[in-house]
């Protein structure tokens, strides 16, 4: 195993530990005229083993498409511009196709929103998880399916045995979610990369699989990013957190900082618009006024200062410095509770 | 109100008299029903908001649309400003039909992409104010984007060129376009960015008072219930099991399902972790449980009567109902449960 050789700004792990590291990570599409749009200008982060990563972000901040890039499933037209992605020291952006599919499951691995985009309707359950498992390793049906069938037990499939002949659509969502995410860490990987997995499901089942979740990341030693528009979600479930806006990590540091005190006029307005089960219902929501910003028309100076009631005039004008305190990485010129 | 209305004063809105609706699914021979809503009684009164939470197949989007007669019951009434919805004659529904309208949760879908905001919003109105000339359709529908917050250069866009929260502000525009006096809004918020989350939900609360509207707001997120409505009934699989003032409800439920509901909110950013309520996943069957319909996922289950006696309705205190043999708070069910 390798050390990078520049620590995360967020933390600093020890020798060995770190399981994915990226660097300066820039997406761009190619659009048909001018010059190419930016979902994502920039961002570093890294993952430690047994670690969980929250990346916070509304529609079109970039964080689905960090997503993709990192396990290199980027739609036609966008690509990584950028960066490096080192998983377990292993640069993964200069890997050919071929090398690329066997990180895909096996060191990095995705769950989606939808799972039945993942699922196929005309296979049961368990020939879909002994696939997965037999594209990994090379172990006889048999074994494979007696190793689904353990993993279906691992994500909380009551009577697997049995339940792994059904098809999909005699899953409820949650327990079709449950099943992706058996197919997704079945060759144990390094990082389990959740994309608002639990987001389509109700409250309670959501909280039943984020509960499994930590407990396999937990027992695993995997690193996990969950990705997420749900501040209240990636506060109770992630040790970091990454605050996405227009392509940009606006603010970075552990889940209690961030959200206990956070520093960036986005992250506080942010949690502030949150209707909460302790919000007066008497008064008004303290909503962001405006809309998140569009690629095509970046505004100038911090992205952020169009929203923003601190906002100066040097946010119009200039890119706010990143600035590191107290453990809280942040990029704006005029923060809460830090004198400038 | 308008005056000319048919109505006496203190008569609830919009009452529901033990309304059903089952489905049979698959064929006609196989015997399945499913009753997505089965036996609902309740009564919304004016200027209200009637929240209608539950998880997902709980059959509340199925009460909404029996509600503004999207569908036909089984079994049951609805009584509108006096009038039964499902006795009316073309002429009468049509006339319902104007007072009745719908906000749907995705604003892309419910949109139609080949119009402009200004064909959109004035739709309604050609089809029941044919009389309306062309001038004045138009200053209704400048009147309409004024009250939701868009400007006027937006009457010539098209969906694709609005925001998801812009699009949800021309879908709440087309809604009040006939002066409507009762508005279901069906998981209205839900598909929405934070930040616009709060933007939409204190228009809907100021639109409420401006214009004496009557909600009702179909949600699974809780805590956008508490802080939207006056009243709350918890739907599951086909019933209500509780009905209570929005206060009641939040600080002193009764039943275990909503007690499970709440539990499984995250809590706000920063704050304690509460005991867990715990709650079996629910299967995707369609063969109802014996006895109380909750009682296979219910911590208190186990008792014989829940397994062969369906709890009626009850009250439980003023303007308070609870579907259940053991009501009771959380304290003790956590103690009874051996759980906290």
């Amino acid at each position: 195993m390798t050390e990078t050789s520049t620590p995360s700004p967020t933390s600093t792990p020890a020798v060995g530990d770190v399981a994915l590291d990226v660097r300066g990570l820039e997406i761009e599409i190619d659009v048909r005229r001018g010059d190419p749009l930016r979902p994502v200008r920039g961002i570093s982060f890294s993952v430690r083993r047994g670690h969980r990563v929250g990346i916070v972000g509304e529609s079109g901040s970039g964080k689905s498409l960090t997503a993709l890039s990192l396990i290199r499933l980027l739609p036609a037209r966008v690509r990584v511009a950028a960066g490096e992605v080192q998983l377990r020291g292993r640069e993964l952006t200069t890997l050919s196709e071929r090398e690329m599919a066997s990180v895909r499951g096996g060191g990095l691995s995705l769950v989606y929103q939808d799972p039945m985009s993942s699922l196929n309707p005309l296979q049961t359950i368990g020939h879909q998880v002994v696939e997965a498992i037999l594209t990994h390793e090379r172990v006889g049906r048999r074994e494979a399916h007696a190793r689904a069938v353990e993993l279906l037990r691992d994500v909380g499939i009551p009577q697997p045995e049995r339940r792994a002949d059904d098809y999909p659509h005699e899953f409820s969502g949650g327990m079709r979610q449950r099943v992706v995410i058996a197919m997704a860490i079945c060759a144990n990987p390094d990082v389990l990369i959740a994309d608002e997995a639990t987001t389509a499901l109700d409250v309670t089942t959501q909280a039943r699989i984020m509960d499994m979740l930590a407990r396999i990341v937990e027992e695993r030693r995997m690193g996990m990013i969950l990705i997420t528009h749900d501040l209240g979600l990636a506060a109770a479930f992630c040790d970091d957190i990454h605050v996405m806006y227009a392509g940009r990590f606006v603010e970075s540091g552990s889940a209690q900082a961030v959200l206990g005190n956070p520093v960036h006029p986005y992250s506080a307005a942010l949690l502030e618009s949150i209707c909460r089960l302790d919000t007066d219902p008497r008064s008004p929501i303290a909503a962001i006024a405006g809309q998140p910003p569009l690629l095509q028309a970046l505004p100038s100076g911090c992205p952020f200062h169009p929203r923003c009631v601190r906002a100066l005039d040097v946010c119009v004008t200039e890119e706010p410095p990143v600035v590191e305190s107290m453990g809280q990485v942040f990029e704006c010129h005029h923060p809460i509770g830090v004198d400038a | 109100m308008s005056a000319t209305e048919p109505v006496a004063t203190g008569m609830p809105l919009v009452s529901v008299d033990d309304l059903t609706r089952h489905f049979r699914p698959g064929r006609r021979r196989s015997g399945r029903v499913v009753r997505a809503v089965d036996g609902v009684s309740l009564s919304i009164e004016r200027g209200e908001t009637l929240g209608l939470v539950g998880e997902s197949g709980s059959g509340k989007s199925t009460l909404a649309r029996l509600l503004l007669h999207l569908d036909q019951p089984t079994d049951g009434r609805v009584v509108f400003e006096g009038r039964d919805v499902f006795a009316a004659s073309t002429r009468e529904l049509r006339e319902l039909r104007r007072k009745m309208q719908i906000v749907f949760q995705d604003p892309y879908a419910s949109l139609n992409r080949r119009k402009t905001v200004e064909q959109i919003i004035s739709f309604p109105l050609v089809v029941h104010e044919p009389s309306l000339d062309r001038e004045a359709r138009r200053r209704r529908v400048s009147e309409l984007l004024e009250l939701v917050g868009l400007r006027q250069e937006h009457a010539a866009a098209y969906p694709r060129q609005l925001s998801g929260g812009q699009c949800q502000r021309v879908s709440i525009a087309r809604a009040l376009a006939l002066h409507p006096s009762f508005v279901v809004l069906d998981e209205a918020v839900s598909a929405v960015d934070v930040s616009i989350q709060a933007q939409i939900l204190n228009l809907l609360r100021e639109l409420q008072q401006r214009l004496s509207l009557t909600y009702l707001f179909v949600t699974h997120d809780l805590a956008v219930v508490r802080y939207m409505a006056t009243t709350v009934a918890v739907m599951y699989l086909g019933r209500i099991v509780e009905l209570a003032p929005s206060e009641v409800l939040f600080n002193a439920p009764r039943h275990p399902y909503t007690h499970a509901l709440l539990a499984a909110v995250p809590p706000p950013p920063g704050s304690a972790p509460q005991a867990p309520v715990v709650l079996q996943e629910a299967d995707a069957s369609d063969t109802l449980p014996s006895g109380c319909r909750f009682h296979p996922r219910c911590p208190l289950g186990h008792r014989s009567i829940c397994q062969t006696a369906d709890p009626p309705l009850q009250a439980a205190g003023a303007g308070h109902t609870v579907a259940c043999h053991f009501p009771q708070s959380a304290e003790s069910l956590l103690a009874e449960t051996g759980i906290g």
